[in-house]
């Protein structure tokens, strides 16, 4: 009998490099208050958010990307030509084909990688990184670029009241290749479509065919809340049962920067130690969805509060519902 | 397991006094938790949710 020759598994996997692009505005409380009937007190009490980076009009979802992308690919030691596979989570690229990834990929120099989107929202970049991881190690896929990017600024209307004062613009990105070590855990991921309401848009783009207003983003955000914290904290305690580590062994925890409130329970109610540094991007970037990981991680290190080699712990969540987590060691 | 209503107050003025720093012994029946204690809704919700964990 012909037997067929399979891809040949590679051991581990790790992430090279990091690379940030948030939008060039920086837009205060005061300037968004009015149409919520709001204050910069309220909204800094209630989220923790001081300013959030903003797209301006030559800025796009792509152009945010491809920015974020080539820092991660000088950064890496691999040249654009080695990259053969390019994956952009992303809920705002604003056609729903083709993809924005073969045109970022494109833009970046990488001529023939395998190239999709994948729309998972605040869970996006980390399902990325849990497929890259398993594509390298399975073979499939030698060196991966994983790309986070939003501009939400396209899709929010400035008289919500449950979101819209949330939001920023930007890219998160990572040159995922192989290692001698383990550099990435098994990933932790699932969904809860019975909640799919919960968080998402006011109509859909058909209703907006027919007439409708243009849809933007909202949130039931109590429920949200309550699952962010107290449901997505036992999805992290389970990421750091499968690394096979504990608490107080990490450097960093990196969460989805929704609201720093939820942050701040969050790490309580997983008892993260005073040695651990807790990622607290979103007080200056907003919440930008699934660029909200890489970036808040790129910050870390930027600032020299973490050290390359130590082990994070990143945990993605939101519309789907759906997360996923995994620990990494910091590039 | 029955609680007394002195045992109940007691465990929600921790709850209360570990999420916001007010002081336990302002928590009291009378109270409202937005006027008086000036407690908002998400820190509401955040002693909601663990006190449901510890009934």
């Amino acid at each position: 009998m012909t037997e067929l020759r399979v891809a040949t598994p590679q051991k581990y996997s790790k992430i090279y490099s990091l690379g940030a692009s948030r939008g060039s505005l920086s837009v205060t409380n005061d300037e968004i208050a009015g149409p919520i009937d709001s204050s910069d007190e309220w909204i800094r009490q209630r989220t923790g958010i001081i300013t959030r980076s903003r797209a301006n009009e030559e800025e796009s979802m792509v152009s945010l990307a491809v920015a974020a992308g080539q820092e991660a690919i000088e950064k890496s030691g691999i040249n654009p030509e080695q990259i053969d596979l390019v994956i952009v989570s992303t809920i705002s690229f604003p056609f729903a084909t083709p993809a924005s990834a073969p045109l970022i990929a494109s833009e970046l120099g990488i001529p023939t990688a395998a190239a999709y989107d994948i729309s998972a929202a605040c869970a996006g970049y980390c399902y990325g990184i849990a497929q890259a991881d398993s594509m390298i190690r399975s073979g499939l896929s030698k060196y991966a670029l994983v790309i986070g990017a939003e501009k939400l600024s396209d899709f929010l209307n400035p008289a919500d009241r449950t979101i819209s004062f949330l939001l920023g613009d930007g890219a998160g990105a990572a040159v995922i290749g192989p290692s001698d070590t383990p550099g990435i855990s098994k990933s932790v991921w699932g969904s809860d479509g019975s909640q799919w309401d919960k968080v998402g848009m006011t109509s859909s783009i058909l209703d907006f065919k027919a007439g409708g207003e243009w849809p933007t983003l909202i949130q039931e955000g109590r429920t949200v809340f309550r699952w962010a914290v107290w449901e997505m904290v036992k999805a992290a305690k389970e990421a750091l049962v499968e690394a096979g580590i504990t608490v107080d062994q990490l450097s960093a925890l990196v969460t989805h920067q929704a609201n720093m409130r939820i942050i701040d329970e969050f790490a309580k109610q997983l008892e993260i130690p005073d040695s651990v540094v807790v990622a607290k991007d979103i007080e200056t970037t907003g919440n930008t969805s699934a660029a909200s990981i890489p970036l808040a991680m790129h910050r870390l290190l930027t600032e020299k509060q973490v050290e390359s080699g130590g082990l994070a712990l990143q945990i993605g969540f939101g519309a789907g519902l759906a997360y996923a987590a995994q620990v990494v060691v910091l590039p | 397991m029955a609680h007394s209503e002195a045992d109940v107050l007691a465990g929600l003025a921790e709850l209360v006094n570990e999420e916001t720093g007010i002081a336990a012994d302002l928590v009291q029946p009378e109270k409202s938790f937005t006027d008086d204690l000036d407690i908002d809704s998400i820190s509401m919700m955040t002693i909601v949710v663990n006190a449901e964990g510890q009934v």
